[in-house]
This record gives C-alpha cells, structure tokens and sequence, in this order.
C-alpha cells in the first residue's frame, strides 16, 4: 500500500504478490464446490482450511504471537478474494474470521495459533437476543468450535460438544453454502469484548466482499467467453449493445465494491470508526454487485442460466446467503448512525 | 479513510482556503441554501486570492504562473477549499482542460502565450466539443476549418457547437473542428484555439430544465483563428480531446465525490428522523454505492500522481457516480416529501433535477459502457 496525499492508492508491494500467487496456487488445486455431494464438499473444505493453515494463508496479516505473518490487513483480503476465484467453500472465510476475532485482544494467542495454523476449525456465529437460535451461511457440522458474537457482549468460544447444529437441505439452498441452525448455549466467557468483536466484524464484512467480487469475477469471465462464443442471429451475442452494456453494469458495480473492500481493509491497519463503517458498507456493497451481477450473467446464459447443470445458480445462491452475515451495530439502523453524523456539521464535505 | 499528507500538510492548505475565504469575506453555506452557490464574480475572486498566495495552479511551472508544486499538493489544496465550503472552481475549463492539454501537446510560443493567462485568472476558455448531430458520435463532427486561400497563417471556421459550458463568458475556445474529409472522420479533425471575441462568432444561452443556462449554443461563421492556433497536429487533434477528456475526469471527479458524499450524509440525517427501518436499507445501499465512489476516486488520484494512466475504471466511476447521484437525490426527495419537510422538498428537488444531466455530459453513460465492455471487458466493437 502506498500512501499519496490525496488519499490512499492501494498497490501490492513485492510480499503482497507472493501471497496472491501462493494463495492461487493453493486454491486452484483444491475442488470446487460439489453441489450435489454436501457431505463430500463438507470435509473437503475442512480439508482446506487445514492445509491453508499448514501454508499460511490463514493468519498473513495477524501478528506472530497469533501464529501470523505479521503482515498487511490487506494480505487476508487478498486471500478470501483468491477463495472466492477458485469457488472453495465458504467455510475457509469463518477460518479467516475466527483468526480476526481471536487476534483483536489479547488473551487468546494460543487458541489463535490453533486456528491459524488450520490446527482447529471454526465457524462464526452472531447471535441477536432474543432468538435461540442463529442460522450461518457457509457452515459445516465438522468444525470444531463456534465462535458465538453476542451483540453488545463479545464473543465466547464454544467446542462443538456444546452446540447442535442442523444443515438445512432444502434445494433452494445451495448445499455449497449449507445453513445450519444452531442452538444457542448457555452464556459463556467472553474472550473477546464488545469493541474489539465489532472491529473484527466489520474486518469479516470487508473478506466476504472480498471473497463475493474474486467469485463474481470468475463468474464474469465465464460469461464473457460465452457471450463471444454464443451466436444468435449470425453474430456472437457480445456483439449486442444490450448484452455489453449490461455486463459492462455488472463490472463496475464489481470494481466499485472491490475498491472499497479492498481500500477499507488496507486502511484499517490504522483504525476508526470511519474505516470501520467501511468495511461494513463494502459487505453491503458487495452483496449488491454481485447478486446483481449474478442475475445479469443468467440472463446472459439464457435458459441455460436456468438449469442445475449451469454453475450459475451455485453463485447466486452463495451471494445471496453471504448477503446474511452481519453488519456492523452503527450500520443497523439510521438512527445508530446518526449518532456519529450528528457530531459533524452538515455543509458540504463535512 | 484514513488522512495522508502530501508535501503540503492539511493544515496549511486549510489555513490558505480559510485566509482567502476571510479575505473575499464568504461565509461557507449550508448544501442546500440557495444563496450557497457562488457567482463568477466571487469564484474569480477566490480564484485570485488562491493565486496570490501561491495556490491557483500550484502544480505547474513558475515559468508560467505556478508554484512547482506536486499534483499531489494541488489535489489536497482543492480539496480542502471544497470541504471548507470554498466557492466553487473558476475558469474550470480552461484550469481543468485546456491548461492540462497546453502543458501535454502546445508548443513553446503557445505555452508562453496562453498558460499565464489562464493562471493570473485574465482569460476564460470554453471547450467547443459537442455538435447538434455529432454528441456521442464525436468524431462525425462537421464544423469546418480550412486555412485561407491567401496563404496567411490562418484558419476560417463555420459551423455549429452546443452544450458549450462558459461560451458566454469565455475569451478563447478550444474548438474541435474538421480539416480533414467526412471519410477520414476522427483521423481528419484538428484542435484549434479560436479567439471568442470577433464578429463571426454567436453566442446563445440553453435554457435547462432547472431554469438556470449553463450551456450555450456557438455559431461560428467565417470565424477566425491565427497561427500559432493548432494545438497537436493539423488532422491530429483527436488523441489530444480524448486526452483532454482524462483531465476533465481527474480533479473534478473529486469534486463530484464529495458534493455526493455530503448529500448522503444529509440523506442518513434526514432519515434517522423519519426511520421507520424500510427506508434505511435503500439508503445504506446508497451510501455503501458512495464509500465505493471514494475509494475509486482516491485510488484513481493515486495513479495519476504516481504517472500511470489507468485503464477502463474511470469510466465505471463515471457512470457510478452519475448514477448514485440521480439515485441518492431521488431517494432525498422522496424522504423528503414522507417527513412533509418542505424546505428540505425544495433543495432535494433542485438537487434530483440537476442530477439528470449527469448521465448525459462528460461522454453518455452509453458511451461508457460501451468503452468499459469493449476495452475492458473484450466484448465486440461494433459501431
């Protein structure tokens, strides 16, 4: 990341590359998701998660007592986008999140290094009173913890032995993304407190906007190489302004997402509120472009966009699903937000 | 996003825009105040007072009326005078284009001629693009220069301009005109610079849809323009207005970003006091749309002072920001009229009917996109 002046120009240094090709690397030999064998794509992501950790690429930005490299915030963006790119299963994004949680106090650096070094497996869970029970895009029945953020309280971390958890199956949900209800132990200690677990939420907004725009852009350019290859009326369907134009939509939307993911979670490394919100507005950011972008690549694929066969579907059911992680507390409702605007006068740019 | 310095600390250049806003004695207004704009007369005035202290054009050469600065140091003076509340930019063709343009492709006797013009604030430039039947098709421009069958070192110019912002006001044009045949069509255009003042050439207001008449309607007939008056090439001026085009699309886009900016931050205002909950996810899609806006801005910014010229993105903000504009206002009017709060009614109609020229000027959203997904994208080129 560079810095100048007029604000900051997010650039990959030498290390950053390094990461992006390793996490590449890694993420392309693995399979991607099997939507019609759960229980296979289940242990196939713990797999993941386990061999990411062995190479890194769980904790590149946390600080050497959690088992990290000690590197940018900016590097475990680059690797959920790279997930994203090579459609592994969400549950690498809980791992990522677990190690954004466990490292924003201290206290917890021997069970982060479990989890950065894919040791442990974990799943994220935010929890609204006064409901019993929580449902999680992405999760998996073979994690070995839930990492339960009460809203207000913190986070407690709870061993699988503590908590039931339920896949759902119905066909309308991607099993790449399976929601699972879990019911909600008995409170336990709070190993991460209240401040510190919206930080490293916000953190986890920013890595599945992140891991939605790496998938999306591998969705898009599935569907630009069909377009040039489809021919209706005697000409490719990308030569079509109505064709172009609407995917042209979806890649700006895309990029749009992408730079505030991105530039939000490089910044972090310097804190704020502001850069907080960020992130959590690159989620909602996100969500939108890529759903968006997903609809517009069916219509591109036609009927064909319509079938099971079309891995079109699997994006769109995962960005749909990941629209449900939360956001920040200041981004839920105006009038949250408001407090923070009010501070500020309301003449132009202030 | 976190605050960096450039060689100029904020500071100063906050302290330069306060000074100067003392000195012509203005008072920031609140966004939706009518008396908020700033006529020319005060624009110039800050202008002047920038300029004096070093701050008009501070990244060009002393040699021509600037202060050796850094692209960086001019882009965080403009924009504390806009987050100050600083009157608007004056001249901002000829200090946003045509000087840019000048610096990249004029000779040295044009440089010498017109640049410390444009910096002492002495002349206004128009830009003389956009034809009745050539808008989004440009390079199908039809206003006509030819040199003088005497063979004085001159041009005669007939034709037609529109959408010419400042053509009432301006003392010079930077006028795109046909020298080459119709089939040579962007490879047979010239940039010209053509004096305003002289007989061949009239000027009419455009009334707009909000009343106000940005734009003008420029007739030239047997207008004249001396030597040294081509600015590139003869049938050369093409690269130099798509060019010209990029510098429209640096600094102003900050301006826009932070105009947007302030109006969603009056948008989540108004809201929290209206919240019922199903207005707040519209709008914090918009407000997520104008976060994304400023990265792109800043990162964009950061590329041109780093010497790259980046690719496609631009005109994804382009369409982006035009859109979230005309979305965000929308949005504004309609909470606006929920909450029955008539002031605020009038200054976010005023504000949603400004917005629809933004999809249109600057190149066509259409055009855009068809930029984005042909050299972007790699989809077929087909007009």
């Amino acid at each position: 990341m560079r810095s100048d002046g007029i604000g900051v120009h997010v650039d990959l240094d030498s290390v950053g590359d390094e990461v992006v090709k390793a996490a590449d690397s890694f993420f392309a030999s693995r399979s991607r998701i099997r939507p019609d064998e759960p229980a296979v794509a289940a242990a196939e992501a713990v797999a993941t998660v386990r061999l990411a950790g062995a190479l890194g690429l769980l904790a590149a930005d946390a600080g050497e007592e959690f088992g990290g490299g000690g590197g940018e915030p900016a590097y475990a963006g680059l690797i959920a986008e790279a997930a994203g790119r090579h459609l592994v299963h969400p549950l690498v994004l809980h791992q990522l999140g677990c190690v954004a949680y466990l490292s924003a106090t201290t206290g917890n650096e021997s069970l982060c290094r479990e989890f950065a070094l894919g040791n442990k497996t974990g799943m994220l869970v935010w929890h609204r009173a006064p409901a019993t029970t929580a449902s999680v895009p992405g999760a998996v029945v073979a994690a070995d913890y839930a990492l339960f953020h009460v809203q207000h309280e913190g986070m407690a971390v709870v061993p699988a032995a503590d908590f039931t958890i339920e896949m759902s199956t119905e066909p309308w949900r991607s099993p790449l993304e399976a929601h699972a209800t879990i019911t909600i132990p008995p409170a336990t200690d709070r190993c991460v407190d209240a401040e510190s677990a919206d930080h490293a939420l916000a953190v986890t907004g920013a890595l599945v906007a992140l891991y939605s725009v790496g998938a999306a852009r591998r969705l898009m350019t599935d569907t630009v190489e069909y377009a040039l290859s489809r021919r209706q009326f005697g000409a490719p369907i990308g030569s079509f302004q109505a064709i172009k134009h609407a995917l042209a939509n979806a890649d700006i939307a895309i990029g749009h997402a992408r730079a505030l993911a991105f530039g939000s979670l490089a910044a972090s490394r310097d804190g704020g509120h502001d850069v907080e919100q960020d992130m959590g507005l690159a989620k909602v950011a996100a969500h939108k472009a890529t759903t968006a972008a997903a609809e517009t690549c069916l219509q591109v694929y036609g009927g064909l966009g319509f079938t099971w066969e079309s891995d079109v579907h699997i994006y769109l059911k995962m960005f749909t699903a990941l629209g449900q992680w939360p956001m920040p507390s200041t981004l839920q409702s105006a009038a949250l937000w408001h407090s923070l605007c009010a501070a500020q006068p309301t003449k132009l740019g202030d | 996003m976190t605050e960096t310095q450039g060689v100029v600390s904020r500071e100063e250049a906050r302290s330069v825009v306060r000074d100067v806003c003392a000195a012509i004695d203005w008072q920031p207004r609140d966004l939706f105040d009518p008396r908020g704009r700033a006529s020319e007369a005060v624009q110039r005035a800050f202008y002047l007072g920038a300029h004096e202290r070093g701050w008009g054009v501070p990244a060009w050469p002393s040699r021509y009326g600037g202060s050796d600065r850094t692209f960086n140091d001019q882009a965080i003076f403009h924009e504390e005078a806009i987050r100050f509340g600083a009157p608007a930019q004056y001249n901002r063709v000829a200090l946003g284009i045509v000087g840019p343009a000048l610096l990249e492709f004029g000779s040295t006797e044009q440089k010498d001629r017109f640049l410390p013009a444009i910096a002492n604030g002495s002349e206004v430039w128009c830009q003389g693009f956009s034809e009745p039947d050539a808008g989004s098709d440009l390079g199908s421009l039809r206003t006509r220069a030819a040199p003088t069958a005497d063979g004085a070192d001159e041009w005669i110019i007939s034709g037609q301009k529109t959408w010419t912002t400042l053509a009432h006001t301006a003392d010079w044009c930077f006028l795109l005109a046909r020298t080459g045949t119709r089939e040579m069509a962007h490879r047979g255009i010239t940039a010209l610079l053509v004096p305003m003042d002289q007989p061949g050439v009239t000027v009419r207001p455009i009334r707009q849809l909000t009343g106000e008449s940005d734009f003008n309607e420029v007739f030239f007939d047997e207008a004249r323009a001396q030597a040294p008056a081509e600015l590139g090439p003869v049938n050369g001026g093409w690269p130099v207005a798509m060019r010209a085009l990029e510098y429209e699309r640096s600094l102003h886009f900050l301006e826009r970003q932070l105009r947007l900016e302030a109006l969603a931050r009056r948008l989540v205002l108004m809201t929290s006091g209206v919240d019922d909950g199903s207005s707040w996810a519209a709008v914090l899609e918009v407000v997520a749309d104008c976060a994304g806006l400023r990265y792109a801005v800043r990162d964009f910014l950061g590329r041109v002072a780093a010497g790259e010229r980046p690719g496609t993105e631009i005109n994804g903000t382009k369409v982006l920001w035009s859109e979230t504009y005309r979305a965000l206002t929308r949005l504004g009017l309609c909470v606006a009229a929920a909450a029955g709060d008539d002031a605020e009614l009038a200054g976010w109609s005023e504000a949603y009917y400004g917005s629809l020229a933004a999809t249109i000027y600057g190149g066509t959203n259409e055009i855009q996109r068809d930029i984005i997904a042909e050299r972007g994208l790699g989809l077929i080129r087909t007009r």
